[in-house]
């Protein structure tokens, strides 16, 4: 009997690598979303950031001194504004930074020979585009420290103070990685489990092997194990081509990566048996599983934070099962944080397979 | 319904009192029948007759709201692993994995059963050793349909399902897949098959079971059928004149000739008459066409042959 099981994956293995479609959308989508994303997004924070500089008491050489130098930096596109106006249009987006020069008591801190504590240049930046605001970070951080050896060649006169949250160090691909991989999963599970199923149902494969003294359910535990196979490949080659190709940083542990691709993997593949008890062709399958994996793509913070997604749609966002994933794998990925700090997620997890799971044995039909 | 009473052999298949109930219809109407091991049976009728219905719960894959069934001395419904164990069974229209080869196939199937037959033995004796290692996308009909009775014979089963088995196929094949069929009826396995090709019914089996509306309403040999229910010729006459109401006509006129035992007209404008005394009924046309009371452009005589068999008994044709 295991022979037997053994022998349907490795049929099915067969017929996967023999199926161009699927090896499109299992592999080379992901990696192509990865690549384009990643690099559109990467591409916009290289161009110019537009900066606004706040001068304020009207000036003084220090703060005129700091201007030139930001003026000069050639990835900054500098406008004097006043504060009010200079955050309002860094909240509508329409400016990537904010710097807010210091003001005459930075004269007084020359004056003071640097006994005096640094004067602080504040920083404003947008906290959802964290890539453009290290970037102004670096920009700033480097003029303000070249300033202070300068003009006082002893102790900091200035500090930059950035306001806001501390920004980890992040790349769009850092960012990007976990989302691919998790959209990978739920997209084998949605689209590629419920079709397969559906045809092998549509077409009488399953009545075939029915009539047939082998256990079905061995049939089926064939297919769940080269779906499973399949799936920690393609996460594998993701990862692979994020780390090797795009540079993109693991900060946690592998280990509880593959569990997390696991647990993924177990999740949709259920869903995907479950669907495939409600479709009665592979194309009504597939739409199915488009139309559910298609929203919950892109509002689950898959290429993008979910912060940028209107406060209207939250709450439908906490629900859809691929959220708790991305945010278990990016906070592995990002931040190296274990898994227990994402219990309740995976719980929640679990509870959609088990949902699926019966859903899946109670309609589940053989022909 | 004579069967040889000297061997007190096990029968192949003994199916009593089957019913299959689908809301008001019965698919399945109270069929019963036996057997013979080494027998080649068959279940003929029409399109919706309920023989793949009658089939497929006999290979255990519906079960029947009543009736026993047993295989080879099995009772099928009590023992099903036991029962399939003994069956090789070849579904209607069932696909295929399109992206696997066909030595693939054979290997896959092969794992599904305890029983094993050599995979290249087997390709050899359906023709399909050349196309071993191709996919199963690219084969003709009938290569599809030998390679389904591949599987159906991979675990070197005694009793043989074959669920319209030639269906779809051009001439060639089907007459290559017939030769197939007796290859397996030589080697002493039972089979079973349906068709709703009379021809086919006629070439290949012992016996022949007529379905219609999920009852049995005849099993015999071909020749018995047709003795019993269809005897004598067909003389299909074609008159020399087309026009309103002259085969009607024709018909009435030829109705009471002697050794007719029947007068239709079919749907190529011939009047077809059934005779129990071909000499007399011929002398009789014959005569009347010197006299000109009738003008006929041609004569046809024919055996009469099952699809007579089962116009006489349901009023319809096979293939409706």
């Amino acid at each position: 009997m295991l022979a037997g099981i053994l022998t349907v994956t490795e049929m099915a293995l067969r017929i996967f690598w023999r199926d161009k479609h699927a090896l499109f959308w299992g592999i080379a989508f992901p990696l192509m979303l990865m690549g384009l994303i990643g690099t559109v997004f990467s591409d916009m924070d290289n161009l110019v950031l537009r900066t606004a500089v706040v001068i304020p008491d009207g000036g003084n050489p220090l703060s005129q001194g700091m201007l030139a130098a930001l003026e000069d930096v050639r990835a900054l596109e500098v406008v004097v504004e006043d504060e009010a106006t200079a955050l309002a249009a860094l909240r509508r987006g329409d400016r990537s930074l904010v710097v807010v020069l210091p003001g005459d008591e930075a004269t007084a801190a020359l004056a003071g020979g640097g006994t005096s504590a640094p004067v602080p240049v504040r920083v404003y930046y947008d906290e959802a585009r964290m890539q453009v605001a290290q970037a102004g970070l670096a920009i700033v951080n480097g003029i303000v420290h070249d300033i202070n050896q300068r003009v006082t060649g002893r102790a900091d006169v200035l500090a930059v103070e950035a306001a806001g949250v501390a920004a980890e160090q992040l790349s769009m691909f850092d960012f990007l990685l976990p989302g691919i991989l998790a959209m990978g999963l739920m997209q084998s599970g949605l689209m590629g489990v419920s079709a397969v199923i559906t045809a092998y149902r549509e077409r009488l494969l399953l009545k075939r092997v029915l009539a047939t003294p082998f256990p079905p359910a061995a049939f089926l535990a064939g297919l769940i194990l080269r779906f499973t196979i399949t799936n920690v490949i393609q996460g594998l080659i993701i990862v692979l081509v994020g780390v090797l190709v795009f540079g993109a940083r693991v900060v946690g542990s592998y280990v509880h990566l593959l569990f997390l691709v696991l647990v993924g993997s177990v999740v949709f593949l259920t869903i995907g048996f479950a669907i495939s008890t409600v479709s009665r062709t592979a194309e009504a399958a597939n739409t199915m599983g488009s139309a559910v994996a298609f929203p919950m793509m892109f509002l689950s913070g898959t290429f993008w934070p979910r912060e940028l997604i209107p406060q209207s749609l939250q709450p439908l966002i906490d629900v859809l099962p691929l959220t708790p994933l991305v945010e278990a794998m990016r906070a592995v990925v990002t931040q190296g944080e274990s898994l227990a700090a994402h219990a309740a997620g995976l719980l929640y997890l679990g509870a959609w397979a088990v949902a699926a799971a019966v859903v899946a044995v109670r309609r589940f039909r053989w022909e | 319904m004579a069967q040889p009473q000297s061997a007190p052999a096990v029968p192949a298949i003994v199916v009593e009192g089957l019913v299959k109930r689908y809301g008001p219809v019965a698919a399945v109407d109270g069929i019963s029948f036996t057997v013979a091991r080494g027998e080649t049976f068959g279940l003929l009728g029409p399109n919706g007759a309920g023989k793949t219905t009658t089939l497929e719960i006999i290979e255990g894959l519906r079960k029947p709201d009543r009736g026993r069934i047993v295989i080879e001395g099995i009772d099928a419904l009590a023992e099903p692993e036991r029962a399939r164990a003994l069956m090789g069974v070849q579904l209607q229209e069932a696909g295929l994995f399109d992206l696997l080869t066909v030595a693939e196939t054979v290997r896959l199937f092969s794992r599904f059963h305890r029983r094993r037959v050599d995979v290249g033995a087997l390709l050899e004796r359906l023709q399909l050793t050349e196309k071993a290692n191709a996919r199963v996308r690219t084969l003709s009909g009938g290569q599809r349909q030998r390679l389904s009775i591949a599987l159906a014979l991979v675990n070197d089963p005694q009793v043989v399902f074959l669920d319209e088995p030639t269906t779809g196929l051009d001439p060639q094949a089907r007459r290559n897949l017939w030769d197939v069929i007796r290859s397996i009826r030589d080697e002493g396995r039972t089979v079973v098959l349906t068709t709703h090709y009379m021809d086919e019914a006629e070439a290949l089996c012992d016996r022949i079971a007529i379905v219609d509306q999920g009852r049995l309403i005849a099993l015999d040999t071909p020749s018995q059928l047709i003795r019993r229910h269809a005897p004598g010729v067909k003389i299909h006459v074609t008159p020399a004149a087309v026009g309103d109401g002259t085969l009607e006509q024709l018909v009435e006129t030829l109705a009471p000739l002697p050794g007719v035992t029947a007068v239709t007209a079919n749907g190529q404008g011939e009047a077809v008459l059934y005779s129990d005394a071909f000499e007399e009924t011929i002398g009789a046309l014959v005569r009347m066409a010197k006299e000109g009371a009738i003008r006929y452009h041609s004569l046809r005589v024919e055996a009469a042959n099952l699809e007579d068999v089962f116009l006489k008994l349901t009023g319809r044709r096979l293939r409706e």
